[in-house]
């Protein structure tokens, strides 16, 4: 054998060791499409529900047929982003009794207006993908999952993270000797944003700007960390029992009352806490989350994931031959989805990052559990409690009070 | 009265996209100013030839096997490329990019030129309009919006900024591709082209010229445009730069003047035209006649 086949082979290996002996093969293909693609509407058209449209348009196994907007300008440009043949609608209900062919929904207006939208999916009979948190209050979230749990369809909450190949990899290392005990973590979603929609008359600007209206938002810690939590959740298999937190307008002083900045800590049992900080007006860093084991640190990124191993924590094999990045001192070890089988056809660098966003895989884990009749990957259940962590951190954040929280309130309907 | 100036940028499209809004309000330009950067990074991720996972990656993967269904917008824009290719007489298309491989330019060892040829030509897309699918006619043929989706993305930027009621804005993706709103009152921006100042009014400027990216083979130094119709980089032309109501547009036909060496005889009479014939040469307005 000579020396680049030796290499060759132990890359090989090492990548199929590192794999096999702790994770499963985590990157499925797209759902494949049995007969006719399932008919699919799409409930609100702004930025998400756009996106939305752009990622299920490159599932074969589905076809938009409607959407739906009441803002017409909003209902024009999303119907762009469909295929020839979908029909636009100014309201849901109408979508529904006039497109009788739908077998899905995706739900992505407002978080105060997914309630009577998802009730009303799930009461047609129709698979629901409903956006995070899935609803603003916590009677709400317990309609939805009560309402989903009866129903003999799917329906899935829009938690990206546990559809994420390289989160599920990520995950498999954290019960492992590679990552061990748990010390915290901290997350974050950082960008330099205004959150404020664009709208040239002010009948407009009130219904586009509802993230700005203390009244129905979650702010923050709930339209954007709500994402994160269940991240926390799923890994921890725990809930937090208590949030303290607090945010200001530090940037975009325009009257508002919706805190641009804001800090969190969530404490859970044996004494773990998380830190949860984030704002509109510095984009360093992104979305991520770093969870702090005595072996090692992991950061996830969302297309990406690392793993930064401590000198004195045992060599695990894979580690020699991985693919490597540095952040300043520290050297991290890129997760890779699928890394046998790169590994395999000597890809593995080209594995770094993942090719298509969280969404795509989330949409991707829904479409599949309707077509194979599965149970959907993220529970109504999951999605409630998120959502139930993320009112309550958006209520210690407005209010300044170390929230506790009621086990009561976490349990299911 | 305009008092307030808010400036934007954002990375998309493998360059930097620059915007700067005039007008009373700064929190209303501000929030359409991102709205349209936020357009332009969704069209960035839609229409990369080398993401892996975009719309565009997804067609190049599977048209040649099935009709790939898209949306609306992109299918308008496959059909924008497909009339530029008809009345530029294929010196603009979208197709090239086996051949940009075969010669080098994406990096790689250079392949071969005439097989990389067979699969190139707007003749080897077949877009259907009833069902909205696109789908090619032989294996190999890939898709690459490199040359207008800056263009294309400034046009919906431009919409998105007009809707919100901005009426004086200039926004650039890597200065080759320029949208101009308004100014009201005023007679334009100025836009400094090869050392010379254009004003430009509500209009869209492109710009094409084959230095920057190079290739340095054992037959000499290549600029990295190529004339499709011959499969081979141009020789001769400066650049070129066009102005015209659409940046789509002006985007399909700098490339067919810097490729053709003339005013296409497709390309309207209010698309302005200018080129330069030769390196250090002055800047030049064509009408008629080759340049090069």
């Amino acid at each position: 054998m000579s020396e680049m086949e030796r290499r060759e082979f132990l890359v090989r290996a090492a990548g199929a060791l590192g794999v096999m002996s702790l994770v499963p093969e985590v990157a499925p293909a797209a759902p494949v499409r049995r007969g006719e693609a399932m008919p699919v509407g799409v409930v609100g058209l702004g930025r998400q529900g756009r996106l939305i449209l752009g990622e299920l348009g490159k599932l074969e196994a589905v076809r938009v047929a409607a959407g739906c907007d009441s803002d017409p300008s909003r209902l024009e440009s999303g119907m762009k982003k469909a295929p020839a043949g979908a029909k636009g609608y100014a309201d849901w209900r109408e979508m529904l009794d006039k497109s009788k062919e739908l077998k899905a929904v995706v739900i992505a207006t407002p978080t105060h207006l997914h309630k009577e939208a998802a009730l009303a999916g799930i009461a047609a009979g129709l698979h629901v993908y409903c956006e995070a948190p899935i609803a603003h209050t916590v009677e709400d979230c317990r309609a939805i999952a009560a309402a989903a749990k009866g129903a003999k369809t799917v329906f899935q909450p829009g938690l990206e993270g546990r559809c994420n190949p390289v989160y599920q990899l990520a995950r498999s290392f954290f019960r492992t000797d590679a990552f061990k005990e748990l010390i915290s973590a901290r997350a974050a979603n950082n960008q330099k944003n205004s959150w404020r929609a664009a709208a040239s008359d002010p009948a407009r600007e009130k219904a586009l700007n509802w993230k700005l209206d203390p009244e129905v938002s979650l702010g923050l810690a709930g339209e954007l960390g709500t994402h994160q939590f269940d991240v926390l959740h799923w890994f921890m298999n725990q809930a937090p029992t208590s949030i303290r937190g607090g945010g200001s307008v530090r940037v975009w002083d325009d009257g508002r009352k919706v805190a641009d900045t804001i800090a969190c800590d969530l404490g859970f049992k044996d004494g773990v806490h998380a830190a949860y900080g984030t704002t509109l007006g510095n984009s360093f860093e992104g979305k991520n989350e770093v969870f702090f084991g005595s072996n090692s640190a992991i950061k996830l990124a969302w297309t990406h994931g690392w793993m930064f191993k401590e000198s004195d924590s045992p060599t695990m094999g894979f580690e020699v031959y991985a693919n490597r990045q540095q952040f300043h001192n520290d050297e991290g070890i890129t997760l890779i989805a699928d890394a046998t089988k790169l590994a395999a056809q000597g890809k593995l660098k080209e594995g770094v990052g993942l090719p298509n966003s969280s969404l795509y895989y989330a949409l991707s884990e829904f479409v599949r559990s309707v077509v194979e009749g599965k149970a959907a990957v993220v529970s109504a259940e999951d999605g409630r409690l998120a959502s139930v962590v993320g009112i309550l951190a958006n209520k210690a954040v407005t209010t300044g009070e170390t929230v506790t929280v009621d086990p009561a309130m976490l349990k299911g309907a | 009265m305009t008092s307030e100036i808010v400036r934007l940028a954002a990375p998309a499209m493998g360059t930097h996209f620059e915007l700067v809004l005039l007008g009373e309000d700064a929190g209303k330009l501000r929030s359409a100013g991102e709205a349209a950067l936020a357009e332009v990074c969704e069209q960035s991720e839609r229409l990369s030839a080398f993401g892996r996972g975009s719309m565009l990656s997804f067609i190049n993967s599977h048209a040649a096997e099935i009709a790939v269904a898209v949306d609306r917008e992109l299918f308008e824009l496959l059909s924008i490329c497909r009339k530029g290719w008809l009345l530029s007489e294929g010196a603009f298309d979208i197709t090239v990019g086996p051949l940009m491989e075969a010669w080098g330019f994406r990096g790689g060892s250079p392949g071969r030129v005439a097989e990389a040829s067979w699969c190139v030509g707007m003749d080897k897309v077949e877009l259907d309009e009833a069902r909205g699918t696109v789908r090619f006619a032989c294996p190999g043929v890939r898709l690459d919006l490199g040359g207008v989706a800056k263009g294309w993305a400034l046009d919906i930027a431009g919409g998105i900024l007009r809707e919100a009621g901005v009426t004086s804005a200039i926004m650039h993706g890597g200065t080759s591709s320029v949208l101009a709103i308004g100014p009201p009152g005023e007679c334009g921006w100025g836009v400094k082209v090869e050392h010379q100042t254009i004003r430009l009014r509500d209009r869209s400027l492109s710009v094409s010229a084959p230095r920057g990216r190079v290739i340095d083979g054992e037959h000499g130094v290549f600029g990295h445009v190529l004339d499709p119709r011959v499969g081979a980089p141009i020789e001769g032309a400066e650049f070129a730069c066009t102005i015209c109501d659409s940046g789509v547009w002006a985007e399909v036909w700098s490339k067919a003047l810097l490729v053709l060496k003339k005013r296409p005889a497709g390309m309207p009479r209010d698309v302005e035209a200018l080129v330069s014939r030769g390196q250090g040469a002055p800047v030049e307005r064509i009408e008629e006649g080759e340049f090069a």
